[in-house]
């Protein structure tokens, strides 16, 4: 039987603005805008507003003086957009394949308020400054480079479904080596390859890694949980689709045309490689897929990433200057030490 | 030509990683431990592109060629730079052993620079003279709360990597005092109405989970790193009087129910003082019988990564709870909500 939204525990995403204009309620997400017609449209955008929190529409329907024919329909448009997350889905489905579809459900409503922070919304309107978007590249490298931290971590720690190991060390041994496509593109930028190794990253990118590092410790449910953020397949993956992305960037920021290209290629490599075929399904399907305990782990690494990447890319628009020239941070130094 | 001289185009400055660097109406400001320098050069550009690049990989040639800054300006500029403290050349070639006295001492004074650059941050300055919403005095307690918790996830995993007996004694010493004293900060937060249910369904904010996390990595990597770091938070209790003082001022500030909370945050510095915990570092070195350069070097870079982290944290604390909808706890959050 379908669930009906009206009667579940659900939240709005927080990449959702919601606006009233005469007869219509618009929810506008930078990359989506649903119009909602209505002569309601007031007492409809109060009751969305009331959902960014977890909450049971059915509580706040009449208190709204709304029906749930008005109601269920628009809620069942958010979800299948992922801005409408079902909070009980995941952990009250009954068979593997149905949880699966719900925590994948989830990582996509994660990964979609991770696009909807300001630094992406800047970036595409060329408006990022030269050291803002160079240091997006040198941040950048520290994360695909720390693949061989927090990926290693994640295959030695895999204890539970071992028949996935293998899938996991191709994994690793597929990225272990993509830091260089990076670093040679911040070369070929005239960033100093050198000053890029030597700079500390950013706390904010920091905090990414060993978040991603201790999720992996934890076991192969929240690692494998990561990567279903990190690769929510919310758009086609296609050669085509990546080549216009980085084109535009191009054109916005020429003078990292080179840095650009190499983030360009990275993707075209995670297209051919089907990376968003994630190693987290093969571990729902697994045997009688997950327990409930583990679907919660799974749950908690997917929101907990997803706020960690909001911090990462807020740390790259704060963290470099919005004017004047660019060089990697400096590490600390001591005279005489 | 001086030795010196004919020797400086091939040292290579640093910069210090602290000081901040930008071109205000054609001159360059460089402002260090608070204080404000004023460079006024027909290069300014170019100075203010070399001096962001002196990170003692790049010699005082290849710094002058990649920033198109003349000698003459490079041997005007950098040698007084130096004796104001803002720069330092690289050494190459100093001894490989650092003298663990020396450690401690460099410590200490870092310690001190950081304390004031930390404590600085508008959510600090904020609290002591209540300009903040009560959401955001009631969010810096409950984070509080949760990093104090932390104790336990990281001196457990400290004392488990410490190989040497007497240091894992002193870490195991430091738990067995330290490790609950979330205590004191649950009774703070019972007085602000957040009970057990809602700590129990609330989660740490990205950036206090960060600071856990980065202290559990410096102690899987070396025990002195975990020292220097824990040293650190040590340190900021060290000044009683300056502790006292910001406690008065904030509980002034958030009428009956901020005092009351604020009593057991000063219970517990007062705890931490009785133990001598700002002893920290000097108690774990003065185990170690050889201290290696890069050893020294990696600690206190860690320490300042975990500075650079508290001061992420801050500004987490000061975003997140000056928004309307996150008190009251709950399962989930609305973590950073794009608004118009």
């Amino acid at each position: 039987m379908r669930r009906l939204l009206v009667e579940s525990t659900v939240r709005l995403s927080p990449g959702c603005q919601i606006l009233v204009q005469a007869d219509a309620v618009i929810i506008d997400t930078r990359e989506t805008e649903l119009r909602v017609q209505t002569p309601k449209a007031p007492e409809l955008a109060r009751l969305l507003s009331q959902l960014f929190r977890p909450n049971v529409p059915r509580h706040v329907i009449s208190e709204n003086q709304l029906e749930d024919c008005l109601v269920e329909p628009v809620l069942q448009a958010l979800s299948e957009d992922d801005l409408l997350l079902d909070e009980g889905r995941a952990n009250d489905a009954s068979e593997p394949e149905e949880a699966l579809d719900a925590l994948l459900a989830e990582a996509r409503f994660h990964a979609r308020s991770i696009f909807a922070q300001p630094f992406w919304s800047e970036l595409l309107s060329g408006t990022l400054s030269t050291a803002q978007v160079l240091g997006w590249g040198v941040e950048f490298y520290h994360f695909v480079d720390a693949a061989n931290d927090y990926m290693s971590l994640g295959v030695a720690h895999a204890r539970g479904h071992r028949s996935q190991r293998g899938m996991l060390a191709r994994h690793l041994i597929e990225e272990m080596d993509h830091g260089q496509i990076f670093l040679n593109g911040l070369a070929r930028s005239g960033v100093d390859p050198g000053s890029v190794q030597e700079a500390p990253p950013l706390p904010h990118t920091a905090a990414l890694v060993n978040l991603l590092a201790e999720m992996a410790i934890e076991g192969e449910v929240t690692y494998a949980a990561s990567f279903a953020v990190m690769q929510p397949g919310l758009a086609t993956a296609s050669r085509e689709a990546v080549d216009a992305f980085y084109k535009e960037l191009s054109e916005l920021y020429p003078f990292a045309e080179p840095m650009l290209e190499a983030f360009r290629r990275h993707a075209v490599i995670d297209v051919d490689l089907h990376h968003e075929e994630t190693v987290f399904a093969r571990i729902c399907r697994d045997d009688s897929g997950l327990s409930r305990a583990e679907r919660i782990r799974a749950r908690w690494a997917m929101r907990a990433l997803a706020e960690s990447f909001v911090l990462f890319f807020e740390g790259i628009r704060d963290g470099y200057p919005k004017a004047g020239s660019f060089a990697p941070r400096r590490a600390l130094s001591v005279s005489g030490l | 030509m001086k030795p010196e001289q004919a020797m400086f185009p091939a040292r290579r400055p640093v910069l210090r990683a602290d000081a901040t660097v930008y071109l205000s109406d054609g001159a360059v400001e460089l402002v260090v431990d608070g204080d404000e320098y004023r460079v006024s050069t027909p290069e300014a550009t170019a100075l203010c592109d070399a001096l962001l690049r002196m990170n003692g990989m790049l010699n005082v040639e290849d710094v002058c060629t990649v920033s198109g800054l003349s000698r003459p300006t490079a041997e005007a500029a950098i040698p007084r730079l130096v004796d104001l403290g803002a720069l330092h050349y690289h050494d190459q070639n100093g001894p490989r052993l650092v003298d663990t006295g020396d450690f401690a001492r460099i410590c200490r004074s870092l310690y001190t620079l950081w304390k004031e650059r930390l404590f600085g941050h508008p959510l600090w300055v904020g609290l002591a003279a209540g300009s903040l919403p009560r959401s955001v005095f009631v969010g810096w307690a409950i984070e509080s709360y949760w990093f104090i918790l932390g104790v336990l996830d990281r001196l457990p995993m400290a004392i488990a990597g410490a190989e040497n007996r007497n240091i894992r004694n002193v870490f195991c010493r430091h738990f067995a005092e330290e490790w609950d004293h979330y205590l004191f900060f649950e009774r703070a937060l019972d007085s602000l109405g957040v009970d057990t249910v809602q700590r129990a369904a609330g989660e740490p904010l990205p950036a206090t989970r960060a600071v856990q996390n980065w202290m559990r990595r410096a102690a899987r990597q070396d025990p002195l790193r975990y020292a220097a770091c824990s040293g650190f938070l040590e340190s900021t209790g060290r000044d009683r009087d300056s502790a006292r003082t910001f406690f008065e001022h904030v509980a002034s500030h958030y009428g009956c129910e901020g005092r009351e909370a604020v009593s057991p945050m000063v219970e517990h510095v007062a705890l931490d003082e009785a133990y001598e915990h700002s002893g920290f570092v000097e108690k774990t070195i003065s185990h170690v019988r050889e201290l290696d350069r890069e050893r020294a070097r990696a600690a206190l870079r860690s320490a300042f990564g975990l500075v650079e982290t508290l001061e992420m944290w801050s500004t987490d604390i000061l975003h997140h709870y000056a928004t309307d909808d996150a008190l009251p706890l709950g399962a989930s959050r609305s973590y950073r909500r794009v608004r118009l």
